[in-house]
Parts: structure tokens; sequence; C-alpha cells
């Protein structure tokens, strides 16, 4: 396909190759525009000549003597030649042609005359192309050759002379086009390469840059045109760089993480090699598993946060209280070995919803185990799913401790353990998780005091009801 | 039945090869122009001597190609009848004249061969028979003290023939031809029946026309334009010349043929008119016309021909008739 082909051609090539022709037709339509329009003022002009010689001789015609009579002096004659370059011809006569003066034969007027209206037309004599006026106006007094009451009085001309100008008319309009046209196309060559200077600037200066270079562009001096490019470019390395630094503080956090439970286990063991005692070995091992469990759930963790952050949210249709259900399940033996009280308030209604279901239970999942794990033995705990103008909620509040105001605002960011550090071990991944999972879903995490004295609420919100998808 | 239609045929074949064998067998003669005018005069005058000559088996038929002065029939002759060798065509003065000014359209002088030129006219200052002009010296007098009170008048407009006379005594008298007045006519009838009536006080016409109504009354010839003076009734009228002024003005008559007429035929012809014109009859059918005899045939009218173009054209220049307009 050509179109294709153009599209290709750097930008310099394809406005020649666009406005060449373009321009070019573009004159020659004017050119055509220009002779018709010269050709028709040539003829006007010409012809007011004509009716001027015209009149003069009419006002030159004599029928005194009974004949017809014209008195022509040398200066009309000179009138004539000034006229037209080529020659002239006159002709008056008598209606019926019986009387004549001047050249016989010149071409009648292609249809009947008008009294005392001049035409003028194209014709043919002797092989000259003339252009011929005619006007016709009643005799004075009858003659005696002839009955005619009418005089005819017709003036040729060569055509040479207008079509001369027509011609030099149009030779100036077409040189004036040609520079024109050259004149445009080097301005159109030089300012293309003047304008895209800059943007030739930019490439090389991106080609320089280090890998790890994540300063933004410099967009000094570019078209307004190619701007939002660099910006949607620099938007681009903000982006990256963010997630470069995300990156680095999770893999920083991730090694700590990983390297205490394993340091941990290095004492753990270290003190059980140097135990004797079966019973106290026993006891050693069983911490040292729980250790393991700690460590395993941490790492399980820190994987599920790595996949959120980057895998894609596949979504799907489900009913999002049988999902809370499911979830709140799997949690009850925690919950009942703490002897605390977890249900559902809505367990029996159905909520259409959407979203990515393994990511949904696993942040719902991750905010009753926090609430388990955070609220004192016999506590109780209510979760809530809703659905409110296509915006789907999930609440889990409980009556433990709550959480004190200035770490408030910085719940849920990474390894971050708001309440009752140390007695309860956490990996302060679990609200990370839940919200970057709100977040994948274009939704929030709202962490806030329960409405009552004590306690605290957690509010996962994303749009995905039904009147959403 | 049949026998006869072919001996019909044979009969036919051989007279058309007599036609082409003799071109004076079948003669023509080309008005180029509508009849009763100048050129119908020509072909009379050429029907009238070759019949007295004996010279033709048949008396001429006369034929009309009017249209634009002879040019219509100039350029039929230059090129469809080219080759037509029992016809000639009149030309004048007048032709050689438009030639000169390329009125015949593209066609020169050379694109036909001139057989002969019959008869001379030449140029008269006519004035009404009550006119206070006397001879030229009148008429030079009254144009040095206002050239606007003196209208000439003739056939035909700037750049003709009457025009010319006009333009050409008027510079004689020392009078710029630029200055005068002059009234153009369908013809010299016309120019005549107008000086009569007062309407114009000169008519620069030709002596032969002039003679012919001469007898009408009313009008008068203060001078002649030719070498010396003319014969018959126009014997006292004295010439331009004697008057001190140098003006000749000639108008000749005669026939041409087409360019590819065969040098046998061409040689028919002109062996015709120069027995014609040495008959006793043709110098009298001329002298009762007013008419001078101007026997040049061939070669010699070639000649002259080629040379009166060439001053005509001379004297377009001066007048500035590069682009005439018509006569």
């Amino acid at each position: 396909m050509p179109w294709r082909r153009v599209r290709r051609l750097t930008l310099r090539q394809g406005l020649l190759v666009l406005l060449v022709p373009t321009m070019v037709g573009v004159s020659a339509i004017e050119l055509v525009n220009t002779y018709r329009y010269s050709a028709e003022a040539a003829n006007t002009a010409y012809d007011r000549s004509l009716l001027g010689v015209i009149k003069a001789i009419d006002a030159n015609v004599s029928t005194a003597t009974g004949g017809l009579a014209v008195e022509l002096p040398y200066r009309l004659f000179e009138l004539f030649e000034l006229t037209a370059s080529g020659s002239v011809h006159f002709r008056v006569a008598t209606a019926d042609g019986l009387v004549e003066i001047g050249s016989p034969d010149l071409p009648p007027p292609p249809a009947p005359l008008t009294l005392g209206k001049a035409v003028f037309y194209d014709a043919e004599y002797f092989g000259d192309s003339v252009r011929v006026g005619a006007y016709m106006r009643e005799l004075d007094r009858p003659l005696s050759a002839s009955g005619a009451q009418h005089l005819l009085i017709q003036v040729s001309e060569s055509t040479r002379s207008r079509e001369e100008f027509t011609r030099r008319f149009l030779q100036s309009t077409a040189t004036r086009d040609a520079v024109f046209l050259i004149t445009m196309f080097l301005a159109v060559i030089t300012i293309v390469s003047l304008v895209l200077r800059p943007v030739s600037r930019l490439a090389s200066q991106v080609r320089g840059r280090q890998v790890a270079d994540l300063t933004p562009l410099q967009a000094r001096d570019l078209p307004a045109d190619v701007q939002p490019l660099v910006d949607a470019v620099n938007q681009q390395i903000a982006r990256t760089r963010d997630l470069v630094a995300q990156q680095r503080l999770f893999l920083d956090d991730a090694s700590h993480q990983l390297r205490t439970p394993l340091a941990t286990l290095r004492t753990q063991t270290d003190a059980v090699l140097r135990q004797h005692d079966p019973q106290l070995v026993r006891q050693g091992l069983e911490e040292i598993s729980g250790q393991l469990d700690y460590a395993t759930r941490s790492t399980n963790q820190l994987l599920v946060l790595a996949r959120t952050d980057t895998a894609a949210i596949q979504a799907s249709a489900f009913d999002l209280v049988a999902l809370v259900r499911d979830t709140v399940v799997v949690l009850l033996p925690l919950a009942r070995a703490k002897k605390q009280d977890l249900g559902i308030e809505n367990s029996d209604e159905n909520l259409p919803a959407r979203g990515d279901v393994g990511l949904l239970r696993e942040a719902i999942s991750n905010l009753v185990e926090n609430a388990v794990r955070y609220t004192q033995p016999g506590g109780e705990i209510t979760v809530k799913a809703a659905s409110e103008r296509a915006t789907l909620t999930v609440e889990v509040v409980d009556n433990g401790p709550g959480v004190a105001v200035d770490d408030l605002s910085r719940l849920g960011e990474r390894f971050m353990r708001g309440r009752g550090r140390g007695a309860q071990s956490g990996s302060g991944l679990g609200l990370a998780i839940a919200r970057s999972i709100a977040q994948r879903h274009g939704g929030t995490l709202v962490l806030e005091s329960a409405p009552g004295a004590r306690g605290f609420r957690a509010i996962l919100r994303w749009p995905g009801g039904e009147a959403g998808t | 039945m049949r026998r006869l239609a072919a001996a019909a045929a044979w009969g036919s074949l051989l007279l058309a090869l007599g036609a082409l064998a003799n071109p004076l067998d079948r003669p023509q003669c080309v008005a180029p122009a509508k009849p009763g005018g100048g050129f119908d005069v020509t072909c009379r005058l050429v029907q009238k001597m070759l019949a007295d000559a004996k010279v033709l088996a048949k008396p001429v038929e006369i034929s009309f190609v009017p249209g634009g002065i002879g040019a219509v029939a100039y350029n039929v002759f230059v090129a469809k009848r080219s080759a037509e060798a029992n016809t000639v065509v009149a030309f004048s003065s007048g032709s050689l004249l438009n030639l000169a000014q390329g009125k015949f359209g593209r066609y020169t002088e050379d694109d036909v061969r001139w057989v002969a030129a019959i008869a001379a006219d030449y140029g008269a200052i006519v004035v009404p028979q009550n006119s206070p002009l006397r001879n030229l010296r009148d008429l030079e007098q009254l144009l040095r003290r206002d050239p606007t009170k003196v209208v000439f008048g003739g056939g035909g407009g700037v750049g003709s023939q009457d025009w010319m006379k006009a333009a050409v005594t008027a510079r004689a008298l020392g009078v710029d031809f630029k200055s005068i007045r002059f009234v153009a006519f369908e013809g010299g009838g016309e120019a005549m029946k107008a000086l009569r009536g007062g309407h114009i006080h000169v008519f620069a016409g030709d002596a032969a026309e002039t003679l012919q109504q001469m007898g009408d009354g009313g009008i008068r010839i203060i001078a002649v334009l030719a070498p010396e003076r003319l014969a018959g009734n126009l014997r006292p009228i004295p010439t331009a010349r004697e008057q001190g002024y140098d003006i000749r003005w000639e108008t000749i008559r005669g026939v041409y043929v087409g360019p590819k007429v065969l040098d046998a035929d061409y040689a028919a012809w002109v062996q015709a008119f120069q027995k014609a014109m040495s008959m006793p009859e043709y110098a009298q059918m001329l002298a009762e016309r007013g008419l001078s005899p101007f026997p040049l045939t061939g070669t010699r009218l070639q000649e002259h021909v080629k040379q009166s173009v060439s001053e005509y054209r001379k004297l377009a220049a001066q007048f500035g008739l590069r682009l005439s307009a018509a006569p």
C-alpha cells in the first residue's frame, strides 16, 4: 500500500512527497483559472476599444448624398492601428448588404443583432483568427441604392494582440508560481531541519544515557508537539524509578525478614545441640518447629506480596458472601482456640461481585487473621460484606485493644507491626498485602478505630459490584 | 442502343482531350467580383479584343468569383483551380495594392502566372463644375491655407487606391497627408454623385471612369496623373507634371492564370493577347473608353508586377499602412 510506504518516510520526505503534488496541482488549477480570467479580461478590454472604433466610425457616417459615405480621418485610422497588432478591417453596410464600404465579406454576426447594441464574436477572416464587433442602428434616411432601414457597422481585429496579452499574463503567472513553489520547497526543507534539530538532540541525549540513569529527560527547546511524548517518557521513567525504589526497599526488608528467623533458628538449634536432657531437647525442637512455622508463613506472605505487586488481575464474577464465608470458616479453629466470637453478619445473603477471587480471599483472610491475632481471648470479631452503588465492601471489626492514634496512619505500610509488638508474632505484611490487593482492584483499604469505646476496624473497598461491571 | 452510348462516351472523351489539347478552345474569364464592377469591364475587354483578333474558336465566357476584392478568387486559383489552363482571371493595380498590403492571405505576387496587361488607366483630380479650383496650384493654396476646408472623396477607405491618390497628391502639394479630410464611398460613382451635390470638394478618381460620367456634366478634371497627355476627349487636360507637380498614378488591368498551368498553355494565352493587342481594333477600343494601351505580357509583365508590388509596399510603409484598413 502506497500510503503505508509514505508513512514510513522521514518527516521531510513525507512533507515533500505530499506537498509537491498538492502544490503543483493547486498551481495548475490556478493557472487554468488565470488563463480563463485573463482571456476574459483581455476580451473585455479589447472589445471596449473595438467598440470605440465602431462609435468613431458611426459618428463619421453620412447619408447626406443619398448614398453611404464615411469620413475617415487619418487619425482615426491611426487609432485602428493602435487598437490591435494584427490587421484591422471595417465594414459599413446597409442591413441587406447592397451598399457597403470597407472590407466585404467580414463574417456576419452569429445571431440577429439588436438595434443599438454592439455584439462581439470570434470568427475566421482569410485564414486569420479575428474578433469582430458588430453594431446596427437605424438609417437616418433610406439610401437610393437599397431599401434597407438599418445600417450595420463591423470592425474586426486580429486576435493576435489579445492572445499575446493573455500569453504574457499567463507566462508571468507561471513564472511567479514556479518561483513560489521552489522557494516553498526550500523553505520546507530548511524549516523541517531546524524544527527537528532538537529532536535529534534529544535522541542522542537518550542514546548517551547510563543504564541506571533514571533522571527525567530534558525537554527544553523541543517542539510543542513532541512535548507530550517527552512528558510520557518522563512519567514512565518516574514510575520505573518508583518501582525500582520499592523493589529495593522490599528486598532490604525481605532479607531482614528472612535473616531474623534464620538467626533465631541458628541460636535455638545451637541451644538444643547443647542439651542432653531429652525432655529439654524435645522442648527445644518444638520451639524450633514453631519458629519454622513462622518463617514459612512469613516467606509465603512475602511471595504473595511480590505477586500482588506484579501479577495481573484475573477478574471473574463470584458471590462475595460465599467467599467471606469460606475464608472465615478456615480461620474459625484459630478463633475458637482463643475462645473468640468470630461471626459473619450477613451470611445468608447473596452479593454478586467481580474481582480476582484468589487475591481477594488472601486480603480478607489477612484482615480476619489479623483481627484474631491481635484481639484478646474471648474477644469478638465481626465480618460484614456489603454492596452499595457498585462498590463492594468487606468490613472486619473487633473489640480488641485497637491501635494508638499515632500508629494508625502508618498501619498497612510494609513490615509495620502496629499493635503489641513482640508478644504476638506477625510478619507485618498482612495489612500491606490487603492494601496492595485493594489498590490493584482500584479500591482502598481503610484502617481506623472501631466506632465503640475500643477496638479496630478494617474496611476493604473496591469497585466491582454488579452495576459496575 | 449500347453502340450509341459507346459512341457518345467516345465523343465526350475526344471532346475532353480536345479541351486539354488547346486551352483556347473553351476560354473563360473570371471576374473576381460581382457583375458590373471594374473586373467585369476587364473581362468584357478581354472578350472583345480576343474576338476581334479571331484567335479563339469560341467567344470568351465570363464568370464571377466574388469576395474580398479579388482575394477569394486569388486564393481559389492558387490552391484549388491552380492547373485550370482555359481560364484567365482579371486583376487590376488594386489587386496588386492589396497583395502588397498582405490582404490576399498568405499568398504573394509570385504565386500565380501573370499573362497580360491589356490597358492602363490614370488617376484624375476631379472637381465640381462650379468649383473655384482651376488647377493644382489653386488646390495647393487652398490646402496650405486650411486643409480642413477641402474634403476629398473616393471609393474605399484609408489605404485604398483613391485614398492613396489623394494622399500622394497632398504630399506633392506640400501638405501633410495626415491632415487631409477624406470621405469614403462605396465606389467612384457614389463619390462623383457626392461631388456634384457639393458634399465633397475633390474626387481622386480614374480618368476613364470619370470620362464615362463627364457626359452627365457637373464635373470637370483639373489634372490627370499620367506621364503624358491622354488620348481622345481627355487630350485637353494637362498632366500634373505639366503643372509642376510630380504625381503619377497608374492603374493597369490584366489577367493571370493559376501557377500549375503548363508552360505551353501559358505561352498560347500570351501569344493570343500579343496578337490581339497588335490589332487596330484594340487601340480604338481603348480610346473609346479613355483607357491607354499597356501592352505588357509574359515575363516582362511578371517583372512589372513584382516592381509595382514592391513600390506599393514602400508607399504603404510611408503612409503607415502596414496594417491597413481595407480599400
